[in-house]
C-alpha cells in the first residue's frame, strides 16, 4: 500500500493514459476501417422494398466491404431508390448490367447486400447511374439472362429461392400453376381413402381376433389348423412312400413267376399271366413318376410348413402395423381413443 | 379514506423534498465542479486516491470477469449459432452484449460494490464523528472537498475501467474463439471491427460517465444523511447500494432506448 500510495500519482497517471490510447488508437482504427475517409463514388441503387435497410447498409463482393447505402426514399412507382456510396478502391468493380441482391437475415431482420457485378467486367458504369436490386423487373431480366449469379446468406439464399419458386409456380402464364396445392389435394384424398382402408382392415382384423361364440379365435384356430394339416401331409407322405416300396417288391416278384399256382391255373401264361405282366410293367413306368411326385411332396411340406411360418409372422406383423398405423396422429382414432 | 389521502400526501410531499434535497445536491456538485479545477491542490490527492482505489485496484477483477464473460459469450454462442449458419453473428453478438451493454452494467456492479459501499461508509463515518461539521466550521464546502473528488475520481476511474473492461473481454473472446478455431489476430480484429459502429463506441462511453455520477452521487448523498449514530451507517451503506444499482438500470434503460431511437 505504501509502494502505492509513494507512486500513486504514477499509477494513476498510466491507468488513465492507458485508458485513453486504447479508446483513440480503436476510434482511429474503426474510422479507418470505415473508410470514413476514403473518397466515394455515388451511384443509385432501386429495390422492390425497404425491408431491412438502413442508414448505413453495407454492400459486400466476395465477402469485400465495397460501399454503404445511405439515403433512401420510395418513389412514385413504389420501388425504394436509395444512394449507393462506393469506396475509390472498389469504384473499377461497378460494371454495367451489375445488379444488388438484398436478401434480408430472417433472424437478426437485418439485410445484406450483395453487389452481383455483370459480365461486362471493363465497361466501368458511370456515376451516378443506376443499379437494380434483382426483385425489381430490371433486375429480375439481368437475371434471367444470366448476367448476374446469386450468392449470399445460405438461409436468406434458401428463402429467397423458395419464395421465387413459389411466386413462379403461381404465376398466371405457368402451365403447372397450382400444381403444388393439387398434388397437396390429391395426397390428402389420398390420405384420407388410406385412412378408410386401414380403418377396415382394423376392423377386420380386429373381428378375426376376437374369440367367436364357443371362444374360439379364427385366426389362431386357422394356423393350428394349418400346422395340423402340415403333419397330416407329412405322415401321409411317409405312408405313400412306404406303400410304393411294397408295390415295387411285389411287381418285382410277379415279372418272372415260376410258382406252382401260376403253372395249374395259366400253364402257357397266356390267359392270365400275360395280361398281369403287361399290367404290372405299366405300373412299373408309372412308379418312377409317382416316387417323383412323392418326393416332390416330401420336398414341398417343409415349403409349405415354412410358408405356413411366414403367414402366421407377416400376419403378426400386420396386426402391430395397423395397430401403430391405429395409433398414428395423421390418420388414426383421435388421441382419446388410442391405445396406452 | 381521510386516512389514506393523509398517508398519501405526506408520502407526496416526503418525495417532492427528497427530490429536492437530491436535486440540489448534484446541483451543488456541478457548482462546486469549476472550484475544484480552481483549488486543485486541495483536492487533488483526494482524487488522485480514489482513482487509485476504484479504478487501478479494481482492474484484477474487471479483467477476470471480462475475459470469462468473453469467453463465455463465444463458447455459447459457438455451441448454438453454427447450428442455423449464423456463426458470423457471433462477432454482432460479442459487439452487442459486450460494448453495448454489459460492458458498462457489469463495471458498474463492480464499483458499487467496492466503492460505493466505500463512499457511503467513509462519508457516514465522518459525519458521525463531527468531522463534516468541523470542515463547514472552518468553512471549507464539504461538497468541494469531500464529493467532488470522489464523483470525478470515480467518472474516471469507470470510464477507464469500461475501457479496459471492453478490451479484456474482447480478449477472452478471441482466446476462447481460438481455440475452437485458431484464428489470427488480424483476421479477429477485422471481423469485429466491421460490426463496431461508432455509435457502440459512444454509447459504451456515454453510459459509463453517467454510471460513473450516478454511482458517485448516490453513495456520496446517502454517506451524508447519516446523523449521529454509527447504526445508521450499514443502513444508509445499503441503502446507497441499492439506489445505485437501481439507477444505473434505469438510466442504462433509457440511454439504450435513446441511442436506438436515434
Amino acid at each position: 500500500m505504501k509502494f502505492k500510495l509513494r507512486y500513486s500519482e504514477k499509477i494513476v497517471g498510466t491507468f488513465l493514459i492507458a485508458a485513453l490510447i486504447i479508446i483513440a488508437a480503436s476510434t482511429g482504427y474503426l474510422l479507418l476501417h470505415n473508410k470514413v475517409f476514403e473518397k466515394k463514388f455515388l451511384f443509385k441503387a432501386k429495390f422492390g422494398d425497404a425491408v431491412g435497410l438502413s442508414s448505413s447498409t453495407p454492400v459486400y463482393f466476395r465477402g469485400f466491404k465495397i460501399g454503404v447505402i445511405t439515403d433512401y426514399e420510395l418513389t412514385e412507382d413504389n420501388y425504394i431508390l436509395a444512394d449507393f456510396k462506393v469506396y475509390e478502391e472498389f469504384r473499377k468493380k461497378i460494371v454495367k448490367k451489375s445488379a444488388l441482391l438484398k436478401s434480408v437475415n430472417p433472424v437478426t431482420s437485418t439485410s445484406t447486400i450483395e453487389f452481383l457485378q455483370g459480365p461486362e467486367n471493363f465497361s466501368e458504369l458511370a456515376e451516378g447511374s443506376m443499379i437494380p436490386a434483382i426483385d425489381i423487373p430490371e433486375g429480375e431480366i439481368l437475371l434471367a439472362k444470366n448476367m448476374v449469379k446469386k450468392t449470399g446468406d445460405p438461409l436468406s439464399t434458401v428463402i429467397y429461392n423458395l419464395a421465387a419458386f413459389s411466386e413462379n409456380i403461381n404465376k398466371d402464364n405457368n402451365v403447372d400453376k397450382g400444381a403444388f396445392f393439387r398434388a397437396l389435394v390429391n395426397m390428402a384424398d389420398a390420405a384420407e381413402g388410406m385412412k378408410k382402408i386401414t380403418d377396415n382392415l382394423n376392423i377386420d382384423i380386429e373381428s378375426i381376433s376376437k374369440p367367436d361364440k364357443y371362444g374360439r379365435r379364427p385366426m389362431a384356430s386357422l394356423v393350428v389348423n394349418a400346422a395340423q394339416i402340415s403333419d397330416s401331409l407329412r405322415v401321409m407322405t411317409g405312408l405313400v412312400n412306404h406303400s410304393l416300396m411294397r408295390l415295387d417288391t411285389v411287381i418285382t416278384a410277379y415279372s418272372q413267376p415260376e410258382g406252382l399256382v401260376a403253372k395249374m391255373i395259366d400253364p402257357d401264361g397266356k390267359q392270365i399271366i400275360e395280361p398281369i405282366r403287361k399290367t404290372i410293367s405299366n405300373l412299373n413306368d408309372v412308379l418312377p413318376k409317382l416316387e417323383k411326385f412323392s418326393e416332390f411332396l416330401v420336398t414341398q411340406q417343409g415349403q409349405f410348413v415354412i410358408i405356413l411360418k411366414q403367414l402366421v409372422e407377416t400376419l403378426d406383423e400386420v396386426q402391430v402395423t395397423f395397430e401403430t398405423i391405429n395409433n398414428g396422429p395423421l390418420i388414426g382414432k383421435p388421441k382419446s381413443e388410442r391405445k396406452k | 379514506m381521510q386516512q389514506i389521502s393523509f398517508a398519501l400526501g405526506r408520502q407526496t410531499l416526503l418525495l417532492y423534498r427528497k427530490s429536492i434535497s437530491v436535486f440540489s445536491f448534484v446541483l451543488e456538485i456541478i457548482y462546486e465542479l469549476k472550484n475544484f479545477f480552481l483549488q486543485r491542490k486541495i483536492t487533488r490527492l483526494i482524487l488522485i486516491r480514489q482513482i487509485l482505489f476504484t479504478g487501478f485496484e479494481a482492474l484484477g477483477l474487471i479483467a477476470f470477469v471480462a475475459v470469462a464473460v468473453g469467453g463465455i459469450i463465444i463458447l455459447e454462442g459457438s455451441a448454438i449459432l453454427p447450428g442455423f449458419g449464423q456463426s458470423k453473428l457471433l462477432y454482432t453478438i460479442l459487439v452487442t452484449v459486450i460494448l453495448r451493454e454489459l460492458g458498462g452494467l457489469l463495471t458498474a456492479f463492480i464499483i458499487i460494490a467496492r466503492s460505493g459501499t466505500a463512499i457511503a461508509a467513509e462519508l457516514g463515518n465522518m459525519v458521525v464523528n463531527q468531522e463534516v461539521e468541523s470542515l463547514v466550521s472552518f468553512g471549507i464546502s464539504p461538497i468541494l472537498y469531500l464529493v467532488v473528488p470522489r464523483v470525478l475520481g470515480v467518472v474516471l476511474s469507470m470510464i477507464a475501467l469500461n475501457i479496459y473492461f471492453n478490451i479484456a473481454a474482447l480478449a477472452g473472446g478471441w482466446f476462447m474463439a481460438y481455440l475452437f478455431a485458431p484464428i489470427p489476430i488480424p483476421d479477429f480484429l477485422y471481423k469485429l471491427f466491421s460490426e463496431i459502429s461508432v455509435s457502440d463506441i459512444t454509447s459504451s462511453f456515454i453510459k459509463s460517465l453517467f454510471f460513473g455520477f450516478i454511482i458517485a452521487v448516490v453513495s456520496s448523498y446517502q454517506g451524508l444523511q447519516v446523523n449521529f449514530a454509527s447504526t445508521e451507517v450499514p443502513q444508509r451503506t445499503i441503502k446507497a447500494v441499492v439506489l445505485s444499482l437501481s439507477w444505473v438500470i434505469i438510466v442504462d434503460i433509457l440511454i439504450t432506448a435513446i441511442m436506438y431511437l436515434v
